[in-house]
C-alpha cells in the first residue's frame, strides 16, 4: 500500500495535522509530561474517538489542538496545522478569528461551560457579533442551529438553569456549529447525562456531522460510547498513544494489552454473563514516569524487555501499537 | 410463553420477592417497604409546589442478595436510599427492617444500632473519606462506636480483617496511608471496609462505581459479589449503568419518576422486558459487540415532571404505546409473570410488547 500509516487520515487532504506535539505541565514540585510526542492527521467529514483513563492525558492533548491550554501547561514541541496554518504560538487575536468560525469546543459539562447570567440567545449572539455578523443573520441562524438540535428557538430566551442536563448539552453544541466549522472538538459532552440521552445525543451529534459535514474529535473515557460512531479510534495511555487505528478494527481485534483490558473491563448487557476481572492496578504517575513501558505494571503480558526499554508505535495491519509484543508485524509466541 | 403462575412458589423459597400483603415471613426478608413515599416542598416558604420524589414503592431486599435500582437521574433512586438509611423522614409508607418498622426505632442506641445493620457506602471516594486522617482513622471510629465491647487490640485486627476482605492487603500497611495516597478504586475499597466493620446486615451503595475509571469499575463489582458470598451481606447497589446491574445483582428494579416501573430477577427483567421503559433503557446501552439498535427516532431523553404530576403514567409523553387509560390511571405494579411484575397498563405477561428495540 502507497500510503498506509495510519495515523493519516484519507487521502482526500487533512484538516488537521498534529505532528509530535508534547505537553508539560510545569509545577513547583517537578515537570509533569502529559502529552508525550502525539501525532495525528483528521480527514475532513472524519470521526476521530479518543479513549482512556483519567489522567492519561486526553483531555490536555485536547486543549493542546484547540490552543486552550493556560500556565502551568504548555507545548513543549511540535506543531498542530489546522487548514494549512500552524496555530502552535498564535496570540489570542489571531486564534479568535479562527475559534467558533472554523474550530469549536464543547466542553465537557455544559452547567460551567455555559453562563448561566446571560440567555441562550445573547450567549449565541456574543460569538457572532465577535465574526461580525450582522443583527438579522443572528436572530435567524441562532433560531436555525436550536432548531438543528431539536430545541424549540423559544429557548433563546431562557437561561441555562431553566434547560435540562440534556438541552443544555445540546444547545452547547448548537453553538458550536454557529458558523459551519471545519473542525468541531468534543471533551465528553455527554457524561454528565444518564444513557438514554447519551444515546440521543450521540445519534444527534452524527446526523449533524453527516449534514454539516465537519470533522469530529470526540474525547471520552467510556469506550463504548464511541463504538458505533467514530471512524478511528486512539487508546491513550500514560501521556502517548497506545493505540490507533480504524474502531471496528480496534474493537475486534484489540492489539495492545491495554486496549485489550479495557475492552473486557465493561459487562455486557446482552449475552452470557461472564466473569470480568479488569485491569489491576493504577495509571501511572506522570511526574515519575518509569524507563520502560508504561502499561508495564499493570500488563499481564509483561516481559523483562518492557521493564527497560519504552516500546515504539509498531503498526500491524494498518494499526499502530505501542507493544513490544507486536515489535516486528505480529504477535509473538508466549 | 408461559401462563402467569399467580403466587405459585412458597415465599420462603422466594427470598427478597414482593408478596402481597399478609403477615411477613420470617427470615426471608430482611428489608422491605411498604408504600414508601417521600414529597419535596419546593420554591420559597409561600410555594405550595411540590416534588414526588418517591412515590408509592414497595419493595424487598432479602438475605445474602444484591439488589440493583436502576434508573436514571432524578428517578427517586437516591432519595430511596436516604429514606432507608433513616436520613429522610417517609412522607408516608413504612419501612421494615428485620419485620419491625422503622418508625419505632428511635433513640441513640436504636438509630446507631441500625446504622450499623445499614451503613451506606458513598458515591464520590474522593469527597468522603477524611483527607487530614489516616484510613485506619474511619474504621477504627466506626468500630469504638458501634461495638463498643472491643478491645484496642480486639479493633485493629478486625480492622485488618476487612480491609483483607475488601482487598486492600497488606492490611497492616494500608491501615497507615493517607488517603490521597490512594487512588480511586482503593479509596471505595475503604468506604466497603469501613461498612463492614460494623457488621452490617444490608450495605446500601450509591453509585459506588460511577465515579471510577472503567478499569477499576470491574474490581469493585467482584468486590460486592464477594462480600455478598463470603461474609453473607446483602447489598442495595443503585446505579443508573444497567450492564454493571446485570453483571452483579441477583434482582433489579427499575425506577421512573419515583415509581417502581419493572422488577424482578436481572435476567428474567433484561430479557423478557415487559415495561415500555426499561426497553428503552436496554436500547440505549452502548454496546460493542452488538449492532447499533437505536435509531434517531428513538426518544430525546428528557426528563420526566414530577412537581405535582396529574393521576397517570408518568412515562406516557415518552411512550410510544400510550393508550387513553394511561393519560388517567396511574398504573399500579402488577405481577405479571412469577416474580416479574412491571407497572404498566398495556404490558402484558404472554404478548411480545415492544415500545423499544
Amino acid at each position: 500500500m502507497p500510503d498506509d500509516n495510519p495515523s493519516a487520515g484519507s487521502a482526500a487532504g487533512t484538516v488537521l495535522e498534529v505532528r509530535d506535539l508534547s505537553v508539560s505541565y510545569f509545577m513547583d514540585r517537578g515537570t509533569t509530561l502529559a502529552v508525550d510526542r502525539v501525532s495525528l492527521d483528521l480527514a475532513p467529514r472524519e470521526f476521530l474517538g479518543i479513549v482512556g483513563e483519567s489522567g492519561c492525558g486526553k483531555s490536555t492533548l485536547l486543549f493542546a489542538i484547540a490552543q486552550l491550554l493556560a500556565p502551568p501547561a504548555e507545548i513543549t514541541s511540535g506543531s498542530v496545522v489546522f487548514k494549512g496554518r500552524n496555530m502552535v504560538g498564535l496570540t489570542d487575536k489571531e486564534m479568535s478569528t479562527v475559534r467558533w468560525r472554523d474550530l469549536s469546543v464543547v466542553m465537557q459539562s455544559a452547567m460551567n461551560a455555559l453562563n448561566p447570567v446571560k440567555s441562550i440567545g445573547a450567549q449565541f449572539s456574543d460569538a457572532m457579533r465577535a465574526h461580525g455578523a450582522s443583527k438579522g443573520e443572528i436572530t435567524e441562524r441562532s433560531a436555525e442551529v436550536l432548531k438543528m438540535v431539536g430545541i424549540d428557538p423559544v429557548h433563546l430566551k431562557s437561561y441555562p438553569h431553566q434547560l435540562s442536563g440534556g438541552m443544555r448539552q445540546r444547545s452547547m453544541i448548537a453553538m458550536a456549529m454557529l458558523f459551519t466549522p471545519d473542525l468541531v472538538i468534543m471533551d465528553e459532552p455527554t457524561s454528565a447525562l444518564d444513557v438514554v440521552a447519551q444515546r440521543s445525543l450521540m445519534v444527534q451529534i452524527k446526523e449533524l456531522q453527516e449534514q454539516l459535514g465537519f470533522a469530529i474529535i470526540f474525547v471520552t473515557h467510556d469506550m463504548s460510547l464511541v463504538s458505533h460512531f467514530s471512524d478511528r479510534l486512539m487508546v491513550m495511555y500514560g501521556g502517548v498513544v497506545a493505540e490507533f487505528g480504524a474502531t471496528r478494527q480496534v474493537f475486534d481485534a484489540p492489539l495492545h494489552p491495554y486496549s485489550i483490558g479495557l475492552l473486557e473491563a465493561f459487562p455486557s448487557i446482552r449475552g452470557p454473563r461472564v466473569p470480568l476481572t479488569g485491569i489491576p492496578g493504577s495509571p501511572p504517575n506522570l511526574a515519575s514516569i518509569p524507563p520502560g513501558c508504561r502499561f508495564a505494571p499493570r500488563c499481564p503480558k509483561v516481559m523483562a524487555r518492557c521493564e527497560v526499554e519504552p516500546p515504539e508505535l509498531y503498526q500491524v495491519d494498518g494499526t499502530l501499537v505501542r507493544c513490544f509484543l507486536h515489535d516486528g508485524g505480529g504477535p509473538r509466541d508466549d | 410463553m408461559t401462563e402467569p403462575q399467580h403466587r405459585s412458589m412458597p415465599p420462603a423459597l422466594v427470598p427478597g420477592m414482593a408478596e402481597p400483603a399478609g403477615p411477613a415471613k420470617p427470615g426471608s426478608r430482611l428489608l422491605r417497604t411498604e408504600g414508601l413515599t417521600k414529597h419535596f416542598k419546593i420554591g420559597g416558604a409561600t410555594s405550595r409546589r411540590t416534588l414526588y420524589a418517591v412515590e408509592d414503592v414497595d419493595l424487598a431486599i432479602g438475605e445474602h442478595e444484591i439488589v440493583a435500582l436502576a434508573g436514571e437521574s432524578g428517578s427517586g433512586k437516591s432519595t430511596v436510599a436516604r429514606l432507608l438509611a433513616k436520613l429522610y423522614k417517609p412522607t408516608a409508607g413504612e419501612i421494615y427492617f428485620q419485620d419491625k418498622p422503622l418508625s419505632g426505632v428511635r433513640g441513640r442506641k436504636d438509630v446507631l444500632r441500625y446504622r450499623g445493620d445499614v451503613p451506606m457506602v458513598f458515591q464520590d471516594p474522593f469527597a468522603s473519606i477524611n483527607p487530614v486522617f489516616r484510613v485506619s482513622h474511619g474504621v477504627m471510629r466506626c468500630l469504638k462506636l458501634h461495638r463498643p465491647d472491643l478491645s484496642a487490640e480486639q479493633r485493629r485486627e478486625e480492622a485488618e480483617r476487612v480491609f483483607d476482605a475488601v482487598g486492600l492487603t497488606p492490611a497492616s500497611e494500608v491501615l497507615q496511608r493517607f488517603p490521597h495516597e490512594l487512588s480511586g478504586g482503593q479509596r471505595q475499597r475503604v468506604g466497603f471496609a469501613q461498612a463492614l466493620a460494623l457488621r452490617p446486615k444490608l450495605i446500601l451503595a450509591d453509585e459506588p462505581v460511577s465515579m471510577l475509571d472503567v478499569s477499576i469499575r470491574i474490581g469493585l463489582l467482584n468486590l460486592m459479589a464477594d462480600l455478598r458470598d463470603t461474609q453473607g451481606v446483602s447489598i442495595l447497589y443503585i446505579t443508573h449503568d444497567i450492564a454493571s446491574a446485570r453483571y452483579v445483582a441477583d434482582r433489579l428494579i427499575v425506577m421512573y419518576a419515583g415509581h417502581i416501573a419493572e422488577t424482578g430477577p436481572t435476567e428474567e427483567v433484561l430479557s423478557r422486558p415487559r415495561h415500555p421503559y426499561t426497553q428503552l433503557l436496554l436500547s440505549a446501552v452502548p454496546d460493542p459487540r452488538a449492532p447499533l439498535t437505536i435509531g434517531a427516532e428513538t426518544d430525546r431523553g428528557e426528563p420526566p415532571r414530577v412537581i405535582d404530576p396529574a393521576p397517570g403514567c408518568l412515562f406516557r409523553w415518552r411512550c410510544p404505546l400510550a393508550i387513553d387509560e394511561c393519560h388517567h390511571v396511574t398504573p399500579p405494579l402488577r405481577e405479571l409473570l412469577p416474580e416479574h411484575s412491571a407497572a404498566c397498563h398495556v404490558a402484558r405477561a404472554d404478548a411480545e410488547t415492544k415500545a423499544f428495540r
